[in-house]
């Protein structure tokens, strides 16, 4: 395989770069199709849109990398956008109040997702399963139809864009990228995950306990789906009881393209940031093309499985 | 008679737990709720349950033995499936053929989409899981294309509404159809070399590889069973509306599984199997029926679904 081989760089694995060479190219196909792709305020509607589903990918790689899943990521976006669409606290001091709820009620969910599939045995797929339906649930008796308002400091921060840059969500999205990035590379806690997932006898020998681990990963995996349930609302302005379930399987997609492995052990910041990019580019390329939406849905499915099946090629 | 013993026995698979939870079920609604259990009510909710039973046996297999090394299997195509076979159905119509041409290339048709789902998954190394969501997005792409939604041929409405008196209560040919399925699944699980090969990849992939089976062909053909129940039970479906529309709700995908998962059968575990399968979709079914009568709304029924999975697999994994 002379591709392969000549794909292959240190430091950053073949999956990594080919996302990563797509994601540069893609802007030129969709210049192609319409030259006002780009335009600055594509730009901006495209990292806007990044910022949720990089922040729920990163969210579902927690769980994924210690061989677990989350299918309640989507439904707690939704429930994070409901708690906040009422603003319990108003105001700039309400700002920081309202996102420490969500991160708190996040923890919770993701406590009893990791104490169900750990201490009792459920199956990830069981567990979390049932929670997307209990939140989903929760979430429809408390905000049934679209609506609401968001802090008004928080939507302020967020739509603050001279020259149409979006500030915050850039910061986000480098923010995110950097901590994630660190986490993994240069903390023994990262370290420990990973070696969980990679192969959990022998890091329990190595010393770490594999239980504790494995809740630690989804407690992170519930705050962070919550925060992502906070920039869709931000971006929307509204909570909606339904919107979080079109990110599910987009969390699961973009860690993938981007290299992560499903049986665990593996994951890269800057993979799952390309593969959300890819899958947020792609999706806002066809909103361009001439093409009727059943059209649309149908292209984008085909380049996922393609992208879907290079990263499948390149982890065998 | 039963002794004891042989009841304790009984209820501690699996299998015995769904049933003896359903029939607690049925008898507490009877009790509490009036008008539930009724010779009148019994037959709808059976007619319902032989649809979504059909997806779930469907859903039983790829649970079992769909999984790859990239993911464990689980078909999110089924309900777009379901969808999809309405409107090509209807199109087909349209353009003049006969019914029973219409059923022969639905089935096809099916066979086709579930070969896709197995193609992906096993020879692009796509995880099941996001393979079957994107032929479900392909599925609904292509139905929304079309756009055609018309009466099912007249067959096949008299059979979907159809039912066979019993005296007491009428059993619709939708739960006759639901049983023969059922045995057949049965049969095929544990009376053949092939359903050996399906628990024995399910209980470890590995191992049944170097035991010589051939693991991806396996999955292919556990996608086209699959494919073609949720076909079948889209006839059931399109026969039994009276005036089908463009507007669509999924609710067989989430249910088949729900109801597979409660009818006892792991992800890639080598357990469970269809008579569980069958039991989970009628618990699902009847709940929906009882809720409803009760005026509960779509998040009181979310909320009670998600906790009687939970409450399952709970005892399931406490059990074990």
């Amino acid at each position: 395989m002379n591709i392969k081989s000549a794909l292959s760089s240190p430091g950053v694995s073949k999956e990594v770069l080919i996302v990563w060479i797509v994601v540069i190219a893609a802007p030129f196909v969709g210049w192609l199709i319409d030259p006002g792709f780009a335009s600055l305020s594509n730009f901006n509607a495209v990292v806007r849109y990044l910022v949720p589903l990089f922040i729920v990918s990163i969210a579902q790689a927690f769980a994924i990398m210690v061989m677990s899943i989350d299918l309640s990521v989507g439904a707690a976006m939704s429930f994070s956008s409901a708690i906040l669409s009422y603003n319990l606290v108003g105001g700039y001091i309400g700002a920081p109040i309202n996102i420490l709820i969500i991160i708190g009620v996040g923890a919770v969910i993701g406590l009893a997702n990791g104490i169900g599939i750990r201490k009792i045995g459920i199956s990830p797929f069981a567990m979390t399963f049932g929670m997307l339906f209990v939140l989903e649930g929760i979430t429809l008796t408390i905000r049934p139809y679209t609506g609401g308002e968001i802090s008004e400091v928080l939507v302020a921060g967020w739509n603050f864009q001279p020259y149409s840059i979006p500030v915050l969500a850039l910061i986000t999205l480098a923010g995110f990228a950097l901590v994630f990035w660190y986490f993994l590379d240069r903390t023994a806690l990262g370290l420990h995950l990973l070696s969980v997932g990679e192969n959990e006898e022998v890091s329990k020998r190595a010393g770490v306990d594999p239980d504790r681990m494995k809740i630690l990963a989804h407690v992170i995996a519930g705050c962070l789906a919550m925060v992502a349930g906070l920039f869709m609302a931000l971006r929307i302005e509204a909570g909606s009881p339904t919107l979080g379930e079109r990110y599910l399987l987009l969390s699961i997609a973009a860690p993938v393209v981007g290299g992560t492995a499903l049986s665990g052990g593996k994951t890269s910041s800057i993979g799952i940031l390309g593969g959300a990019a890819v899958l947020a580019l792609v999706s806002r390329i066809l909103t361009f093309s001439p093409l009727p939406e059943p059209g649309r849905w149908i292209v984008r499915a085909i380049v996922i499985i393609i992208m879907l099946a290079f990263a499948g090629w390149f982890q065998r | 008679m039963i002794s004891t013993e042989e009841f304790k026995d009984m209820i501690v698979t699996r299998t015995g737990l769904v049933y003896v939870s359903l029939i607690a079920l049925v008898v507490l609604s009877g009790i509490l709720v009036p008008g539930s259990v009724t010779r009148y009510s019994i037959p709808v909710t059976l007619r319902r349950t032989g649809i979504l039973g059909m997806v779930a046996i469907g859903q039983t297999f790829v649970l079992l033995a769909g999984g790859t090394k990239t993911g464990v299997g689980l078909d999110l195509s089924v309900g777009a499936l379901v969808f999809n076979t309405l409107v090509i159905g209807s199109t087909l119509l349209i353009l003049g053929f006969s019914g029973i041409t219409v059923v022969v290339i639905c089935l096809i048709a099916g066979v086709a989409w579930g070969s896709l789902n197995g193609f992906v998954s096993t020879k692009l190394k796509v995880p099941p899981m996001v393979t079957t969501w994107t032929v479900s997005l392909i599925l609904m792409g292509v139905a929304r294309l079309l756009g055609n939604a018309r009466p099912a041929p007249d067959f096949m409405r008299n059979i979907a509404r159809g039912r066979l008196a019993l005296g007491i209560v009428d059993i619709p040919y939708s739960f006759i159809a639901l049983i023969v399925v059922t045995g057949l699944g049965y049969f095929l699980l544990q009376r053949t070399a092939y359903g050996r090969r399906i628990y024995a990849k399910s209980d470890n992939i590995s191992a049944a590889r170097v035991a010589g089976i051939k693991t991806d062909q396996l999955t292919f053909s556990i996608y086209i069973i699959s494919s073609v129940l949720a076909v079948i039970a889209a006839f059931f479906a399109w026969g039994n509306q009276a005036s089908p529309t463009m507007a669509f709700t999924d609710i067989y995908t989430f249910p088949s599984l729900a109801g597979a998962i409660i009818g006892g059968t792991g992800f890639g575990t080598g357990r469970g199997g269809v008579i569980g399968a069958v039991g989970g979709a009628f618990i699902m079914r009847f709940m929906f029926s009882i809720l409803a009568r009760l005026g509960a709304d779509i998040a009181q029924q979310s909320i009670l679904q998600g906790a009687i999975l939970l409450a399952i697999v709970t005892v399931y994994a406490l059990k074990r």
